[in-house]
């Protein structure tokens, strides 16, 4: 579907969001942004170098409560980044959300579908710019740039969450687990510009995450644990080129916030190990970890400024990659990232935002190879980018 | 040669290990110190107290579960029934009051909360209104509706009445 079809399509379904649709309570939201990228060293999000404005979100999303418990939602998005997600229309998320059980300080409920991973503060809203800590996410914990924003986000399979409270606290617990399947296609779209000869499968995916809250919310702290097998094969016809690799992953990552009238704080870290049969580059395991710090601050309703430091590193025991590059011979700088980012948010109103975003970048480890291939990577790297966004 | 600068490499490694295990301690800490903080201080007398529709049996109209109402993570009553919320704009003191004095909590954290779940489809969204009037007529006519008003400050008929008496 090309971009102008989508728009006509999402604008036609805008016209349709007054109607009661069948006598259901039918709830309709959607959000579009148009991005524009500069940069220099290196692409980001597209031919960014030249000057690129292949970087296009749209979602539309529906929700609905045929009876009080359960809640039915689902969104249809199509992005477009560079060559890292192709601008196909896919399924976001469809849920079934069931409210098992509700006391007066504590409830619990039980989630079926395509659902959304709730890992880290943003993961279960980074869908739209509007409710992402910026306008690109935190690579550190969001892996973005590996084109795995849609494995990312959700799943399928089934949640079950808990929320209790005391006088001075809040908390909220989700236990989910996903079935086995067949994310070729997933892959394949996020790999643009090269084709998958062979198959993946996510299998043995679980997660939890535990949020609290203190003092009314103004502050925030939560662990998140996040499990997954990548098998790689060949096709069932024995062609390609894997004959089978195996990739484990444990992600843990610890958020904390503080919250001010005037000004947010967020820290993230996120620790992963990866283990591989067979054993990749002599290793067997590799442990990779990021963190990012992020101030913001709200003079008005209407318009804020962040600033974040954003560090990322490849491998623990190798952190500025000389062991990488004594062994491999290829740069060291593909090993860490060390991004300094400064933007700004503009929302007028309820439905407009215009946000900019300033990078400055010393490592390539978040830099995608798919958008800079046959190029040598740049060590130190800018980039800038801005973005239109509207919803309703 | 190598060996000097293996060495110098491996301390600058430990030195990064000890950056990273101290900046973990202290916010370990700060963790820890948070957890002691209490709800925002509230007002001796309240402004503004929470409505609910005739349907809604005020024992649900608990602090603790009018928290768990206003921040979107229940959408029925305990006894099985919608929630429907009402709101009034986020710079109105009304709204102000309520969410300190009832919520313990404020209109900024209530407002990044709902922004957080108008997308992820986890919940359904407060409906603002316009006036403390509009609020009362939609309270009052929708089956599960909750809301809040102002609080009147109390009137002290006695002491005119005294005053009047000592007049004649």
């Amino acid at each position: 579907m090309n971009r102008q079809g989508l728009l006509i399509g999402w604008i036609g379904l805008c016209l349709l969001t007054p109607l009661d649709v069948h006598g259901l309570d039918l709830e309709i939201h959607g959000a579009m942004a148009q991005g524009f990228v500069s940069s220099s060293g290196n692409n980001l999000l597209g031919p960014s170098i030249q000057g690129s404005n292949d970087l296009f979100e749209v979602a539309l999303n529906a929700r609905t409560a045929p009876i009080p418990e359960l809640l039915i939602s689902a969104q249809l998005m199509a992005r477009k980044a560079g060559s890292s997600d192709t601008g196909e229309l896919r399924l976001d998320f469809a849920q079934l959300d069931y409210q098992l059980y509700t006391a007066l300080d504590r409830g619990a409920g039980l989630r079926l579908g395509r659902l959304k991973n709730p890992y880290g503060f943003y993961n279960d809203s980074r869908d739209v710019v509007f409710s992402r800590p910026s306008i690109t996410m935190p690579s550190a914990v969001y892996f973005e740039g590996d084109g795995l924003r849609d494995l990312f986000f959700a799943s399928e399979g089934a949640q079950f969450y808990a929320h209790w409270r005391g006088q001075s606290y809040a908390s909220d617990l989700v236990v989910g687990v996903a079935r086995d399947f067949d994310a070729t296609e997933d892959f394949q779209r996020s790999l643009a510009q090269s084709s998958l000869d062979g198959r993946v499968e996510i299998r043995d995916f679980a997660l939890a995450q535990w949020m609290n809250e203190w003092a009314g919310g103004r502050y925030r702290g939560g662990l998140s644990y996040l499990t997954a097998g990548v098998l790689f094969e060949r096709n069932p016809d024995g062609s390609g080129p894997f004959d089978r690799l195996l990739l484990d992953a444990d992600i843990w990552v610890l958020s904390l916030q503080q919250q001010s009238p005037r000004s947010t704080l967020t820290f993230e870290y996120r620790y992963s190990v990866v283990g591989s049969q067979p054993a990749l580059s002599g290793d067997a395991e590799s442990s990779g970890e990021g963190a990012y710090l992020q101030y913001r601050r709200l003079p008005s309703a209407n318009w804020s400024w962040y600033t974040r430091y954003n560090l990322n590193f490849q491998d623990r025991g190798d952190r500025d990659g000389r062991d990488f590059a004594a062994a491999t011979g290829q740069p060291r700088h593909s090993r860490f990232s060390r991004d300094h980012v400064l933007g700004v948010d503009w929302t007028p109103d309820s439905h407009w935002g215009l946000f900019a975003e300033f990078h400055y970048t010393d490592g390539t480890a978040d830099v995608s190879s798919q958008e800079n291939q046959g190029r040598e990577l740049k060590r130190h790297w800018q980039a800038l980018i801005l973005m239109l966004a509207y919803q309703f | 040669m190598v060996g000097e600068t293996r060495e110098a490499l491996a301390s600058v490694r430990r030195s990064q290990n000890q950056r990273f295990a101290a900046i973990g301690v202290a916010l370990a800490i700060a963790l820890g110190q948070m957890a002691w903080f209490g709800p925002p201080a509230f007002a001796a007398v309240p402004a503004a107290e929470v409505i609910a529709h005739d349907d809604v049996a005020a024992d649900f109209l608990t602090r603790q579960f009018l928290r768990s109402v206003f921040t979107l993570r229940v959408r029925v009553w305990p006894d099985g029934q919608p929630i429907h919320i009402f709101v009034l704009d986020d710079n109105d003191a009304v709204h102000a009051a309520f969410c300190l004095d009832v919520l313990g909590t404020y209109p900024y954290i209530l407002r990044r909360t709902w922004s957080r779940m108008t997308f992820t489809g986890t919940g359904l969204v407060p409906v603002r209104v316009g006036s403390i009037e509009e609020m009362r007529r939609r309270v009052e006519s929708t089956p599960g509706a909750v809301g809040y008003r102002p609080v009147s400050p109390p009137s002290i008929p006695s002491a005119e009445m005294d005053l009047q008496e000592a007049g004649t």
